[in-house]
């Protein structure tokens, strides 16, 4: 096997010895790494490479990269600080500024995504621990969901919860929304077959809920509640 | 959602809802290029990711502007990771890249590929062997070089260098069997 290698390298230094007058561009190494160049231009590219190990190695990496395509799903995080750092406004699929009044919100912001209609104003019965006050609900379509962002106000606390529908009304399991604040992880809720998530109580705060399905983020709703 | 000239045409004009679309279509490239090296801590990958896309928008998009638009733009991108890498870890980058390249797939293994190399594989497997060649250490490459690429005899090497000419001998086999490893251990 030894005699393989030494063939090949010896192959190698004739062709470099004749490498010596070629010019390559990077347009020419971004066709190569492509498979685009006719034959006397990729033969060219070939010898110039192997005049220069370590940009033969980058070539390689290219090709392969470009070969496999590999593609990672990116931390939300991560997604908004880039898109932070680039000052770039994030699209959000519902932005909501809230403000506690006893037992109702008063809405600062999101005054478009409000359905008062589906809301309920309920009265605390007596001997009822948990003391639902006014239910607030906010609804958007997106990507062919109807999300609903449900906030029960009462007892000096808020509970959220979601619920998520198809175009024909019918509930839809397994969505998930990740309850966020300073990119830290508070909630996961996932909904179940009738297409409704747990409720759970959320303190004054700047939250961001991503929602996902079948692991592909599909939008961000941004909360305030003050 | 491709990245295409039309997409690259409206990121450029600042409209803020393309290069949203932009930068959501081209992360999970990047990110899944970057976590194809091992070696990266998670905190390097994402410090890594930025830099990819603050590049990218630098001086007024000026990368971004100088995409050829002949290449695709997936290649012009990572192109950018790959130099973003080499210059994070030096020459050892390619020790680090884990990914396993079509090529690879039909079970051949790089020494056979030499064997009988295929019109389309015969120069690859000569890039492949330069690429294994970077792997070396200095004075290991030295030899290979002197003697193969050089045309140098053996006792040429030893007086060049200033060493004996059973150290060079010896050099060379012990040179020739560790490139033979290292072909036949890693597949990229």
């Amino acid at each position: 096997m030894n005699n393989k290698i030494e063939t090949e390298l010896k192959k190698i230094g004739r062709l470099i010895e004749r490498a010596k007058d070629i010019h390559v561009t990077d347009d020419d190494l971004l066709a190569y790494a492509e498979d685009r160049l006719a034959s006397a231009a990729r033969q060219a590219v070939d010898k110039y490479l192997l005049s220069y190990p370590e940009l033969a190695s980058e070539i390689l990496l290219l090709k392969k990269l470009v070969a496999a395509e590999p593609a990672r799903e990116v931390p939300p995080a991560l997604h908004r600080k880039v898109i932070s750092a680039l000052g770039i406004d994030e699209e959000y699929m519902m932005q909501l500024i809230l403000k506690r009044v006893k037992s109702a919100f008063e809405i600062i912001m999101g005054d478009s995504f409000y359905k008062p209609g589906l809301g309920l104003s309920l009265v605390p019965t007596r001997g009822t621990a948990a003391v639902p006050g006014s239910l607030y609900v906010f609804q958007t379509v997106l990507a062919s969901y109807r999300i609903s962002c449900r906030l029960q106000a009462g007892g000096g606390k808020q509970f959220l919860h979601f619920t998520l529908e198809a175009e024909n009304g019918e509930g839809v399991k397994n969505g998930r929304f990740i309850v966020t604040e300073a990119d830290r992880q508070i909630y996961e809720l996932l909904t179940d077959s009738t297409g409704t998530t747990p409720a759970k109580m959320l303190p004054a705060g700047d939250y961001e809920i991503v929602f996902s399905m079948m692991r592909k983020n599909l939008g961000t709703l941004k909360l305030t509640i003050s | 959602m491709n990245i295409d000239e039309q997409m690259i045409d409206r990121v450029l004009a600042g409209d803020q809802a393309s290069q949203r679309t932009f930068v959501s279509s081209s992360e999970k490239l990047v990110y899944g290029a970057l976590n194809s090296f091992s070696g990266l801590s998670r905190t390097e990958t994402e410090d890594l990711f930025q830099a990819v896309f603050l590049k990218l928008f630098e001086d007024n998009m000026r990368r971004i502007r100088l995409w050829n638009r002949e290449a695709k733009f997936t290649t012009y991108l990572y192109r950018i990771v790959v130099n973003l890498v080499k210059d994070h870890f030096g020459s050892a980058a390619y020790k680090h890249f884990r990914l396993k390249a079509r090529e690879d797939e039909d079970g051949r293994s790089p020494l056979e590929s030499l064997k009988t190399p295929a019109a389309s594989g015969d120069r690859l497997d000569r890039l492949s062997l330069v690429h294994y060649l970077n792997q070396l250490k200095p004075g290991e490459k030295q030899i290979i070089e002197l003697y193969y690429f050089q045309d140098l005899k053996e006792r040429e090497i030893a007086t060049l260098l200033g060493k004996p000419l059973n150290t060079i001998s010896s050099l060379k086999n012990r040179t020739l069997k560790k490139l033979k490893k290292i072909i036949e251990e890693k597949p990229s």
